[in-house]
Parts: C-alpha cells; structure tokens; sequence
C-alpha cells in the first residue's frame, strides 16, 4: 500500500512539473534576449584537450576550423596521449590552430593549461571526440552580449549512434534538449556539458579554472555550472546550436561514465548545497529539489518492482510445479486460437484499469512532444525510432541502476575513475 | 550576485491546477474503463446463465425431465471465463468493492444453480461427470494458496471435460456458501470437496489425481 502512495506521488509530481516546464516554455520563448550581431561578436578561443584521440581529432579541429564564426582560434592541448594525437595534431598547427602538449594530468588541467594560454574574451571547450554545425559557435556566442550570462549551452545528440546503449543515450540526449531550453528561461542549468560549452573567460579569470582529478573532482563541468550559478550568473542555452559527440557503446563503459558523473554529481551538490533555498530562485526551490526526488523515486522504483517481480516469479515457478508444469492448463490461450480474442481483451483490461498505465501513456505523449520539438531544431538526430522502444524500455531501470551503483560507491568511498 | 528570480505565482499555481486536473483525469479514463467492463461483464452474465436459469425453471415449474436437460459447453466454458473476469475486475478494484461482491453473488447463484441440476443428473441419470467444489479466500492471508490450488483444479479441468468445478468465495455474505461451508464442516480455506469428501489445500495437481478421484468412474488424463 505505501508502495503505491509512493508511486502515485512521484506521478503527481511528474505531471505537475511536465506542466510547469511546458507552461514555462509557453511563457519564455518569445521574451526578448540581448543578443550579439555578426559584428559584435567578441574574439573566441576554442579548446580542445586530447587523450588517445587518434581516430577523431582530426575531424574534430576540422569541424570547429569550418566554423563561420568570424575570428577565433583553436588551443589542442595533448594530455600526454599514448597514441598519434599529438603527431596528427601538430599537422593542422596553424595561425588559427596552436597545440600544446603536457604529461597526462586529467582532463581540467589540459583546460587550465589552455585557459592561461586563451587570447579569447569567450571560450569554447570542445570534447576531440566532438563535430559541430558551421553556425553552432556563432549562435552561442551572440548570448554573451547579456553580461550576467557567463555560459552558454548547445543542443547536443549523438553522432551516428549504433547499438541498444548508443540508441539508449541518443533518446536521453534528444530529450534533454527541450528541458535545457526550459532550464535556461528558468536560469536553472546546472550541467555545461563538457563535449561543447562556451564561457566568458572573464568568469575563470576571476573565480579561478577547473577544478579536476587532482583534488578528487570527477565531473570538473557540472562543478564549473554550479559554480556560476552559486555566485548567481546565467547559464544560457542556444537551442539551434548543433552538437554532435560521441558515447560509450557498451554496458560497461556506459556504467563506468554513469558512475561518474553521478558520484560527481552528488559530491559537487554537497559542495554547493547552498544553492538549495529561496535564495536560488527556481533552481533552488523546484529544479534541484525535483531532480533529487526523481533520483530518490526511481531507485525506489527499481528496488520494489526488483522485488515484486522474483516474488511473482517464485509464485508462478510454484504454481507451475504444483500442475506439473503443464503451460497448457496455466496459459491455455497462448495454444487455443479461439480463445486469443478473450485474453486479448482481458490484457487490455487488466493493462488499462491502473491509472498508472494511463499516466505512463501522458508521460509517452510528452516524450514525443520533446523530440518533436527536438527534431525541429536538430535535424541530424538519428536513430530515435529505434531509440524510442529501448529508451522506454530500459532507461528507467539503467538509471536507477546507475545510481544505485554510484551511491554504494559514494557511500563506501570507492574510487571512480574516467575508464 | 544578481538577484534571483521566482516564476510568476501564477505560473506555480496553473502548474498545480493542471497538473492535479490531469492526474484526477486519469483516474477518471480508469473509472470510465472499470465501469465498461463491470457492464460488459453483468450481460455476458445474462447471456451465459439465461439457458441454466431457464433449465431450472422449466424443471421445477413445468416438471420437465431432468435427464432431458443438456447444458451447452458454452455455458460450462462461460464458468471459467467468467470466473477470471471476476478476478480482473477484483485485481482492477477492492475486494470488498460493491461492483466485486455483486458480481461474485450473481456467479455464485449461477453455480449453485448449475451444481443442483448436476447433483440430480448425476444421481437420476447416471452421470459420469465429477463434481469438484472448491472453496477459497482472496483476503492477504489466503489468496496465494487459493491461487495455486485454484490452478490445479484448473488444469485438471482443461485435461478432463467430464470434471466440473465450482469455486465459491468464502468471504462474501451469502447464504449458499455458507451452508455449504457448513454441509461440508469446512475450516480452513482453500478446501476441495470431492465427492463429499473434504481435502484442505492439496499440494499437486497428481496428488488431488490420485487420492481423490482415481476411483471415479472417469478416465482421467
């Protein structure tokens, strides 16, 4: 009973917050922003630390080199890679393209090194294994004309997805493009995804680079957004900015990249638990709260439908015995042609006389209603119809999965690393 | 730092409305669905246990032979259908929802109607047909032995055309269970009685088989 209390509250929240977003979005999408012209746009600098990135560099620096934005230049940082990046980035050295290299110190010390060496007002950190639109830089940058705005997120997919976790993340991706579009009119992105997020450099300047491995950091770019909104900037989003990044392909690579940024993700809210309360405005008093809830309400989920369901099974396993197994006493039907129209009927009764199975369609609805307005904005994103099944499916059990490993972690202080 | 700001309240308070309209609508659909299938359940009733209600009138008011009445296999099979659409309206509402325990009255009279002319044909026609009584409880203490010794009478149904069995649910206010119950000296629940003869919550379909119904005179399967 308290079982379903508690899945009936998580739906009620769920809807109210779907129709907070939604009526948000309504409200926002035309307030006018301060936005910088072509000729306005300030000198950007766009950094791309490298690890063992033979195989993508190139096209990566090609890609940001296609860029319309009028003046810029490109920083690759090699952080002490065993493979050719170095070699195949020293290739494209240029007046535009500087490249660096450093003995392997993680991620936010390869950007530090690149920050210090940055003659860009603005600066975009660019994963190596990550494409982008010719126009993707431009759009984003014209929101720095607000000075309260000190980043600036795209709309990023996956780049040819393939496989039942790629198809899986690329739902996730899609999805979460509209409800960054909703955060931003609501200044509550807390997460500049590190594959492509700009900042004004003025903000690193002032409050100091990333910090990373060094000091126990896994996630140094969810830091970095909490940081700007702990001293009360915005973080943007430019919704027609495209971004295209790669992700890991198997079970376990997924779950080792889930595992840290969750267990990043809990160490840095504890760091800035401050942003909790009025002071924060909406981030502070719905969108952080709801994100914790949801957490807390899908571990929940995966722990009692877990149980329930080895309960139903050792039922069913006991019944079976006690007839001799005989299936075609138990599921006649299946056997019995005459019989599929009942036990279709009956399915669709016993699916459809739950609430819950009702709710679970409005929430497919809205999914929907997010790729639409996904798709519209980024054209290239492939694999959703694949996607969307598996995405239903398994996200909701690999997500509690995921987190339920990162706080056994968390809890007994076990090490996460990047691989 | 700059000032953060809230939402409009009214922007809150639509969320709220919304939100709360939609989550009662869905109960409402759920309602609507319940409520369908309640109905389609009371005619099928009527259609399955016209024949049967007529049988016994045309045998008591019109004194026709007993031996003459065939039932169709229709309204044995409208038994079992009938008895797991009770279930899924049970499993869709409450045990002790109105709706449930009219449902179940109607099917128990329906059955305790079929069972006396059965009782008679068996006796005055030298019918072969077992007769397998089954009573059982759904409240949280019994429903999962009910379950499984329910599935063993189902499968020795589905094996053998010439066992009929009715359940009856001790847990609702009728008159019929209860002097069964009592006919019977019935305890516990689930209890199967065979032939007049009482087992408490058989383990296995083979047991039930083979303690209880070897010395009919049917051959079972």
């Amino acid at each position: 009973m308290i079982a379903t209390y508690i899945t009936y509250a998580s739906i009620y929240i769920g809807i109210v917050a779907a129709t907070f977003y939604i009526l948000a979005y309504i409200i926002n999408k035309n307030k006018e922003k301060k936005l910088f012209t072509d000729k306005e746009l300030p000198y950007l600098t766009i950094i791309i630390p490298a690890y063992n990135e033979e195989k993508s560099i190139k096209r990566t620096i090609e890609t940001a080199l296609a860029s319309d934005y009028p003046k810029f230049e490109i920083i690759v940082v090699n952080d002490g890679s065993k493979d050719k990046t170095l070699e195949i980035a020293r290739t494209m050295e240029s007046k535009f393209v500087r490249v660096f290299t450093k003995p392997n110190g993680g991620k936010a010390s390869a950007l530090n090194l690149a920050i210090a060496h940055a003659r860009g007002e603005v600066i975009i950190t660019m994963d190596a294994d990550t494409f982008i639109e010719p126009n993707s830089a431009k759009e984003m940058i014209r929101y720095f004309k607000d000075k309260e705005v000190m980043s600036v997120t795209p709309s990023i997919v996956l780049h040819n997805p393939h496989g039942i976790w790629q198809l899986i993340q690329q739902m996730e991706y899609v999805l979460g493009i509209f409800l960054r579009k909703v955060f931003a009119s609501l200044n509550s992105i807390h997460v500049t995804p590190g594959a492509f997020s700009a900042y004004r450099k003025e903000f690193f300047d002032k409050y100091g680079g990333y910090i990373g491995m060094e000091v126990g950091n896994l996630t140094e770019d969810l830091e970095m957004a909490l940081r700007i909104q702990s001293h009360g900037y915005r973080i943007e989003n430019s919704v027609d900015s495209a971004v295209y990044t790669v992700a890991p392909s198997t079970f376990r690579t997924l779950l080792v990249q889930r595992r840290r940024w969750y267990m990043g993700l809990l160490k840095n809210m504890w760091t800035y638990r401050r942003l909790f309360g009025p002071k924060y405005g909406d981030l502070g008093m719905v969108l952080l709260p709801l994100a914790w809830i949801s957490i807390f309400f899908s571990v929940f989920a995966l722990f009692y439908t877990t149980i329930t369901t080895i309960n139903k099974i050792f039922t069913e396993m006991s019944i079976l015995s006690s007839i001799g197994f005989d299936l075609q006493s138990r599921y006649g039907f299946i056997f019995e042609p005459s019989l599929w129209y009942d036990a279709f009927s009956r399915s669709m009764f016993v699916v459809f006389s739950k609430p819950f199975m009702i709710f679970l369609l409005f929430f497919i609805g809205l999914m929907l209603v997010y790729i639409y307005y996904a798709t519209k904005k980024v054209k290239k994103s492939t694999g959703l119809i694949a996607g969307l099944p598996l995405f239903f499916v398994l996200f909701a059990v690999l997500f509690a999965f995921w987190w339920t490993v990162s706080i056994i972690y968390t809890i007994f202080n076990r090490k996460a690393g990047w691989r | 730092m700059i000032k953060r700001k809230f939402q409009s309240p009214y922007l809150y308070v639509a969320s709220v409305i919304i939100g709360t309209i939609i989550f009662i609508g869905g109960f409402l659909v759920t309602n609507q669905i319940i409520y369908d299938r309640n109905s389609k359940i009371l005619e099928t009733n009527i259609d399955n246990f016209y024949s049967l209600f007529e049988s016994s009138v045309s045998i008591g008011l019109l004194n026709e032979n007993v031996c003459s009445i065939n039932f169709t296999e229709k309204a044995e099979k409208g038994f079992y259908f009938h008895r797991k659409l009770i279930a899924d309206l049970e499993n869709a509402l409450r045990k002790d929802d109105e709706k449930v325990i009219l449902q179940k009255k109607i099917y128990t009279i329906a059955q305790a109607q079929h069972l006396q002319i059965k009782t008679v044909q068996k006796r005055k026609c030298g019918m072969s047909d077992a007769i397998i009584l089954f009573f059982y409880s759904n409240d949280d203490e019994n429903i999962e032995e009910s379950e499984r010794v329910g599935s063993i009478l189902d499968s020795i149904a589905y094996q053998n055309e010439q066992v009929i069995i009715y359940s009856f649910d001790t847990t609702i206010n009728s008159t019929i269970v209860s002097g069964l119950i009592k006919k019977y000296g019935i305890q516990h629940v689930p209890a199967v009685v065979i032939n007049d003869e009482v087992s408490i919550s058989p383990k296995t379909a083979d047991e039930l088989k083979d303690k209880y119904l070897s010395d009919l005179s049917i051959v079972l399967n």
